[in-house]
């Protein structure tokens, strides 16, 4: 394995990442913990100083790929990068072709009619400006709202779009067939969809990047149109208007938009003189004759000039920015959902094998000791909410010791609730001054069905805790003598969980207790 | 709506709701899972008499919000008797309460109330909210304790916190309730409400009449079942003189004689369960009760049937009346000589008598030009074991069906005590010697005489029938 590769994360990466997690989430945990525990002290440990968290990520997904390689499975990662780039071209050329037919369907002249300057103008130049202002104003207040720049149309694009484009080229590399990878993929690439979920930056500013190029194609089309008309065809333009518009007014306003470029050439090369302004205006009872060609062919280059500055170059701009937005969108990135954290967790637990030596399954347990940095950086402290019929059993004394023992995590305060929003009003209020470093354990009995009203709280808490803090779900089973909880068998653990998961709560982790933890 | 009585059957997810109309309504087409949720709209499921019904239960989603639920009606200000409806009309277009509604839909239209709950749990606060709500409806309301584990620890909490919101409660374990238990629900259903009273008078009185019938229709199926087997005979041409080739006609003959008789007694056990509305019930028999080994296995005929001792009598008994038919024949100049020989003779086959096949008789007629061959013949089997061992078999079985509650899908282990399983080992010797008389009845082809005993034998079925051993579950 090379030891010096990349940290940044491309979206190829983030696929990959969001596939092999979902394939995990259907493995069995103790097994998970061995694999990752055992790649963590082999290739990942043995630095000078710690990894971060995103390098950490970063480098078992190469571990991860290399075992996928191993079996000859194709990481749906390679599949999306492979179909970005043609996707981005064909959306570029797309554009280029749709605006090169507008500029010469605008432009078809044929020497009876002079083409009406206004609608030449509004049509290949202020009306694709007004696009442009549209979007920058929408995606600022999207990034608002929402920290991503773009809107249904975008993820349209990077969806359905893309989505059926890599499902393809997957079926198509080999992965015909495979039943559990097409679903893997596809939930993969959901994920990173998710509007307003862990991605959406980075999925925003892809799709945005993509519009852009596609607006940016379109307005070199439209320069080439009018170019290549009037290189290799006479050009004669007028305007006409029943307003009282003066010649002088109408060379007031082309002179004002012309002042960007006025610096660099002059007239009648950047616009028309006043002259040639009036020699090209139309009255249609007087008819064409008493026009002068030269007069009507000086407004082409303005033409030209117009759409090179308000059409192009800002596009030429939002292309630029696309990229800068997805490079800080990847930068921002900080992997602190509850998947990851698991992931973090199995590498950094020391595995502690209970029971005589060679016996079959061993159970896992987490030992208490320091944390590392990185991981600490996700819970080191836990706020517990406990219904308060559970701090009755005659063990409770029991619990915050057993909380260590689970998570290696210090209770901070545990608090008893009743699991109604309204009765809970204070205890969820508090949850707002909790520190940085704490994460919130809700401990629930598995063996009750889950119902929309537990579904309901748990929405409620995380609204009260923000979308970043980690909120883990225990489910505990039945008490035991002298211990306060138990595991929740299996199938009850299996159905909390795909409950738990139609929260689509990035940052929610179910944790069985006494056994493995899922995000 | 107001003549047939209607009970929404109500609790909290996963309790056993639609387990208990199953076997309330014995009906096992009521969906039922172990993941909870699975009920999303109300589904009625009645019992009718004569084409007219008398009494609907409605299966229900559980409570999904009953804490929310509970603080809107206790909100509430509007008349008392709009308030189900009004709760409905509110929340109708939330999702969040879809389940809520939908319950709570056949209690705004009056239905009466049957709250179920796994006792085998402890009592939580959504409970207390759900059982509140359901006092605030104000409709007559019983509590059904339905115990999803062998946990009773939790019980005097359940019936406690039952006290002050109910008309009635009982435990019904929808898994193993037997046609007795169904009926005393039904019969506290008619207290908790005094205008059904009649309605479910009716039910349960045609429930009972129903009951009588299938056991009268039981019963003749056992005995058609010792009928045909008891008499039951195969023979067939053996070509040629070869004793080779006739001990092999033989052996097949056995062989298809005990194909036969598994036949006869799978139709019966077919017979059987139809009269209990058994559309799914596959188990045709636990794999490890006794009655579902193979009829002629050397361990049915050790712990079914007679006990060595009773068969020796029995034998003793039927040798003797050979015998003294033979007397009779002599018009008493042998003393009564075959009856005492045919007695101890019988006496003493008694102690291989537990062998199955023991004395069945086969005959390997002489070589005959007609025939151009020799006849061979299997059967009867004289051995009155084997009508006990049927007997059995086929009450065990019974006993599987009828009391088969319908919510129960799985095949369920049972075991039966130790030593002698059947039930016959246990009837007094009057009752055995009844069955023994039929036999020889049946096989000496005194037709008239069988038909004869036939109504005291129905009797002595039917009472063993209704007695109702039920198996205890591993």
């Amino acid at each position: 394995m090379p030891r010096n590769f990349p940290s940044e994360w491309s979206i190829g990466d983030l696929v990959d990442l969001e596939y092999f997690l979902f394939q995990d989430a259907e493995a069995d945990g103790s097994e998970l913990a061995r694999r990752d525990r055992a790649w963590y002290l082999a290739h990942l440990s043995d630095q000078e100083r710690p990894l971060s968290r995103r390098l950490l990520l970063r480098r078992w997904l190469e571990l991860r790929r290399a075992a996928a390689r191993d079996q000859g499975v194709h990481s749906p990662g390679e599949v999306i990068a492979a179909v970005l780039r043609p996707a981005r071209l064909l959306l570029f050329f797309l554009g280029a072709l749709f605006g090169f037919g507008l500029a010469l369907g605008v432009l078809g002249y044929a020497g009876e009619q002079p083409i009406n300057l206004f609608a030449a103008l509004g049509l290949l130049a202020v009306l694709p400006f007004l696009f442009m202002l549209a979007s920058v104003v929408l995606p600022l207040v999207r990034l608002a709202r929402r920290r991503t720049p773009a809107g249904r149309l975008g993820f349209w694009l990077t969806g359905a779009l893309l989505a059926r484009l890599a499902g393809r080229a997957h079926a198509f590399l080999g992965g015909r067939g495979a039943g559990r990878q097409q679903l893997a993929l596809t939930q993969a690439w959901g994920v990173l969809r998710g509007r307003g979920g862990l991605y959406a930056g980075v999925m925003g500013w892809l799709a945005y990047g993509l519009m852009q190029l596609t607006a940016l194609g379109f307005s070199l089309g439209v320069l080439l149109g009018v170019l290549l008309r009037g290189t290799i065809a006479d050009l004669a333009f007028s305007w006409q208007t029943t307003a009282r518009i003066s010649a002088e007014q109408v060379h007031a306003l082309v002179g004002a938009l012309a002042r960007p470029w006025a610096g660099f050439f002059d007239p009648p090369l950047s616009h028309p003189t006043l002259e040639q302004i009036a020699g090209s205006r139309v009255y249609l009872k007087e008819g064409l004759a008493p026009l002068v060609s030269s007069d009507l062919q000086s407004w082409w280059y303005f033409l030209l000039w117009a759409i090179l500055v308000y059409a192009v170059l800002p596009r030429l701009l939002l292309v630029g920015v696309a990229l800068w937005g997805g490079r800080r969108a990847e930068r921002r990135l900080g992997f602190q959902d509850a998947r990851c954290e698991a992931l973090i967790r199995r590498m950094q637990h020391p595995q502690v094998r209970l029971g005589q030596e060679g016996e079959g399954p061993q159970r896992e347990t987490g030992a208490s000791r320091v944390l590392p940095e990185t991981a600490q950086a996700g819970f080191a402290r836990l706020h517990v909410l406990v219904p308060a019929e559970l701090l009755e059993r005659p063990a409770a004394d029991r619990l915050p010791e057993e909380v260590r023992q689970e998570f290696s995590a210090a209770p901070q305060a545990v608090l008893g609730v009743s699991l109604d929003e309204i009765q809970d009003a204070e205890a969820l209020r508090g949850l707002a001054e909790l520190g940085e470093d704490c994460a919130v354990l809700m401990l629930l009995e598995g063996w009750q069905p889950c119902i929309i009203a537990t579904l309901e709280y748990l929405k409620s808490l995380r609204r009260h805790l923000g979308p970043q803090r980690l909120l883990v779900v225990g489910l505990i089973g039945r008490e035991a003598p002298g211990r306060w909880g138990t595991p929740t068998p299996d199938a009850e653990f299996e159905i909390w969980r795909k409950r738990l998961a139609a929260l689509g709560d990035p940052g929610l982790l179910v944790h069985n207790w006494g056994g493995a933890a899922h995000g | 709506m107001a003549e047939v009585p209607v009970f929404a059957v109500v609790g909290h997810p996963n309790e056993g709701k639609s387990s208990v109309v199953s076997t309330l309504t014995e009906d096992d087409r009521v969906p039922v899972s172990a993941v909870p949720g699975e009920t999303l709209a109300c589904t009625p499921y009645a019992i009718e008499v004569d084409g007219e019904v008398l009494v609907r239960f409605i299966d229900t989603p559980g409570f999904q919000m009953p804490q929310q639920t509970l603080r809107w009606m206790q909100q509430y200000t509007g008349p008392p008797e709009q308030m189900t409806a009004e709760f409905i009309r509110t929340h109708e277009g939330d999702a969040r309460f879809a389940d809520d509604c939908e319950l709570l839909r056949p209690v705004a239209q009056n239905a009466g109330i049957v709250y179920v709950v796994d006792g085998s749990r402890p009592l939580r606060p959504n409970d207390q909210a759900e059982m509140e709500i359901l006092r605030l409806t104000g409709r007559p309301r019983m509590a059904v304790i339905n115990p999803k584990a062998d946990e009773t620890a939790y019980l005097a909490e359940w019936k406690a916190a039952f006290a002050k919101t109910f008309n009635a409660n009982l435990q019904f374990n929808a898994h193993r309730a037997t046609f007795h238990e169904r009926i005393t629900l039904l019969k506290a259903l008619q207290y908790i409400e005094q205008d059904w009273g009649r309605s479910l008078a009716r039910v349960v009185s045609a429930l009972q009449d129903d009951w009588r019938v299938r056991l009268e229709a039981s019963a003749d199926a056992v005995l058609h079942l010792l009928d045909r087997a008891l008499t039951l005979t195969l023979s067939e041409t053996s070509e040629g003189e070869d004793p080779a080739a006739r001990q092999a006609v033989r052996d097949r003959l056995i062989v298809a004689y005990q194909g036969k008789l598994n036949t006869l007694e799978q139709e019966c056990r077919k017979n059987l369960k139809a009269r209990f509305l058994h559309n799914k019930f596959n188990a045709d028999l636990v794999a490890e009760t006794v009655a579902a080994k193979d009829l002629f296995a050397e361990e049915t005929w050790q712990v079914l049937g007679l006990t060595r001792k009773q068969l020796s009598l029995a034998l003793a008994g039927a040798g003797a009346a050979f015998g003294a038919a033979v007397d009779g024949a002599a018009a008493g100049t042998t003393f009564g000589i075959f009856t005492l020989g045919g007695g101890l003779a019988g006496g003493l086959a008694g102690w291989s008598g537990t062998r199955p096949l023991s004395r069945l008789k086969v005959d390997l007629g002489p070589f005959s030009r007609e025939l151009g061959g020799c006849r061979v013949q299997v059967g009867p089997l004289r051995n009155p074991q084997l009508m006990f061992v049927l007997l059995d078999r086929a009450l065990i079985y019974f006993q599987c069906v009828s009391n088969w509650a319908h919510a129960r899908r799985e095949e369920a282990a049972l075991q039966l005590p130790e030593g002698k399983q059947g039930v016959t080992a246990g009837w007094d010797g009057s009752r055995r010697r009844m069955f023994e008389q039929f036999q020889v009845a049946l096989q000496k082809g005194y037709g008239d005489k069988a038909e004869a005993l036939k109504p005291k034998l129905r009797a002595v079925l039917r009472d063993a029938m209704s007695a109702e051993l039920s198996p205890r579950e591993e």
